[in-house]
């Protein structure tokens, strides 16, 4: 590509992301290595119990970025400029692929300790239903076409959706729950529940800090992705003006889960069921990053020859 | 302020006036509801024992899907004959426009619900004309009213807007939807206040806590 009329900004990662995504990759693996060889074996529940690393982990992450979603809202009604929404989306669609790592992965651990795959626990069944806000957050955005409404519908019912969380818990709060509260005083009684050694509460605040660096740095990715997809919607939409109508590629990959049953003899199995669900979903939602910059790459390759083409 | 409820109660007016003369609304509302209450008695085979438990998340989930029926219909009125372009060209503030359509809905899901009793009552054999459980009705249409109305009036900008409404509302009311069951059901098991109490309270804090949102961000909704 030589000159063309409007720049491509995204050709090239800016050096602070390139080196938080290295730290954050790194930071990774060491997490994962902690877990494994590290973190002692659990008595009581044996392997499964390393599930609750990433499971606890992947939950603050989620929090969070429905946190960062309401903030971006609010931010947005404000001062309106795109770049909330951008992040507002991008937070949401983090926030949703972490809580789906955290209901799954606490289901496989359900299985063993609880001996059921799924129980009405308050904090099972707000996790779902703040999963469940946030698929209409998406579908709204999606039956709405001008951006600039979307956003601003987006960003209101971002603030209503995360207000409705707590109260959530509350109302569900009144039935007696199994789910162990090991961070804080809890019932002791709870099945599940066990005491963390030193070691264990190592591996589990880096944990913590491992997924808010690789959240932190997903999100720029994805924030960049928006961006370009709002650029591409642009010069789409002005390419449309000059009667050019032309097919794109794009489109998400469908992001599809298989859960085998297995027998609740051995927990190692549900430890490493647990572990393949979060490296296999946090790898399909990398790749569908992946595909979606680069079809957004190609689209506005297309769309940029159209417009000089246009010009000359 | 003065200005404010004349402009609300002008556009309450205005709904109720349209509802008297066309009566498409709270026929189409009462008709499904006591649908719902039909389909709900064969599903559930609702003989004695088991009604007893059910009776008041019968009557909520008949009221909630009669009132999605509502909220869609008022705002896509609205929408549809260009009449919400004209309530905003009115110099009035538009939040005054929110609390007249919140205000109609929420009359018109209590006149639903003023039918529904009775009816219920005399179909099972069993008496729901309690104050108590008059005020659990009251405070719920509030709350979902108050939800219901703002993402109403988003839900008919979109294009998928007929199926959006329920995805949109659901998971919000359902804070408001657990306590007001488990608020009708403790008062209609006659148990002590003092264990229902903790539900009026969650739902007078839902009431308050999303009228204000709705108060706050309404004007965001509409602005074009």
């Amino acid at each position: 590509m030589q000159e063309t009329s409007f720049p491509l900004i995204f050709s090239k990662r800016p050096r602070p992301l390139v080196a938080l995504d290295w730290i954050s990759g790194l930071l990774f693996l060491a997490g994962v290595a902690l877990v494994f060889f590290y973190a002692p074996l659990e008595a009581v529940m044996g392997p499964v119990q390393k599930v609750f690393y990433f499971h606890v982990a992947s939950a603050w992450v989620g929090m969070l970025g429905f946190v960062v979603a309401a903030v971006c809202g609010v931010l947005y009604l404000v001062q309106k400029r795109r770049l909330w929404d951008v992040i507002a989306v991008a937070a949401v669609e983090l926030g949703m692929v972490f809580t789906l790592i955290t209901i799954v992965t606490g289901s496989i651990w359900a299985r063993p300790i609880w001996n059921t795959w799924w129980t009405w626990d308050p904090r099972l069944t707000t996790v779902t239903i703040m999963e469940l806000v946030y698929a209409a957050y998406l579908m709204l955005r999606q039956g709405i076409e001008e951006p600039e409404r979307r956003a601003r519908f987006g960003a209101v019912y971002a603030i209503v959706g995360f207000l409705s969380v707590p109260l959530t818990f509350l109302s569900i709060r009144i039935f007696r729950t199994i789910h162990p509260v090991v961070i804080g005083s809890g019932d002791p009684g709870a099945t599940g529940s066990f005491d963390m050694t030193p070691r264990m509460l190592q591996t589990f605040l880096f944990g913590l800090l491992v997924f808010s660096v690789v959240f932190v740095d997903w999100l720029w990715h994805r924030v960049r992705i928006g961006q370009m997809a709002e650029q591409v919607e642009e010069l789409r939409l002005r390419a449309m003006d000059q009667q050019m109508r032309r097919a794109t590629p794009g489109g998400l990959p469908v992001l599809l889960l298989g859960l085998a049953q297995e027998a609740p003899a051995d927990t190692l199995g549900y430890m490493i069921a647990g572990y393949a669900v979060i490296f296999g979903m946090m790898a399909v939602y990398l790749v569908s990053l992946v595909v979606r910059y680069r079809n957004l790459k190609l689209d506005l390759a297309v769309l940029q020859e159209l417009e000089e083409k246009e010009q000359s | 302020m003065s200005q404010f409820l004349k402009a609300t109660y002008a556009i309450l007016w205005k709904d109720l006036t349209a509802e008297r003369r066309s009566r498409e609304l709270l026929s189409a509302m009462l008709v499904f509801a006591l649908l719902v209450i039909f389909i709900f008695n064969f599903a559930l085979e609702l003989n004695i024992q088991v009604r007893a438990t059910v009776t008041s998340g019968v009557l909520w989930v008949t009221l909630a899907f009669a009132g999605t029926l509502g909220l869609n219909r008022s705002m896509a009125v609205e929408k549809d004959r260009g009449c919400l372009d004209g309530l905003l060209l009115a110099p009035v503030d538009r939040t005054a426009i929110y609390f007249g359509k919140m205000l109609a809905n929420l009359v018109f899901m209590l006149l639903v619900a003023v039918i529904v009793l009775p009816i219920y009552s005399i179909l099972y054999n069993t008496n729901l004309l309690l104050p108590g459980l008059g005020l659990v009705i009251l405070l719920g249409a509030y709350g979902y009213v108050a939800v219901g109305t703002l993402l109403a009036s988003m839900a008919v900008q979109a294009r998928t807007r007929d199926i959006l409404l329920p995805i949109l509302l659901f998971p919000v009311v359902i804070p408001l939807v657990v306590a007001a069951v488990k608020a009708s059901g403790g008062i209609l098991e006659g148990v002590p206040l003092g264990e229902i109490l903790p539900w009026l309270n969650l739902l007078v804090v839902y009431d308050v806590l999303f009228s204000a949102v709705a108060l706050m961000v309404f004007d965001f909704v509409v602005e074009e």
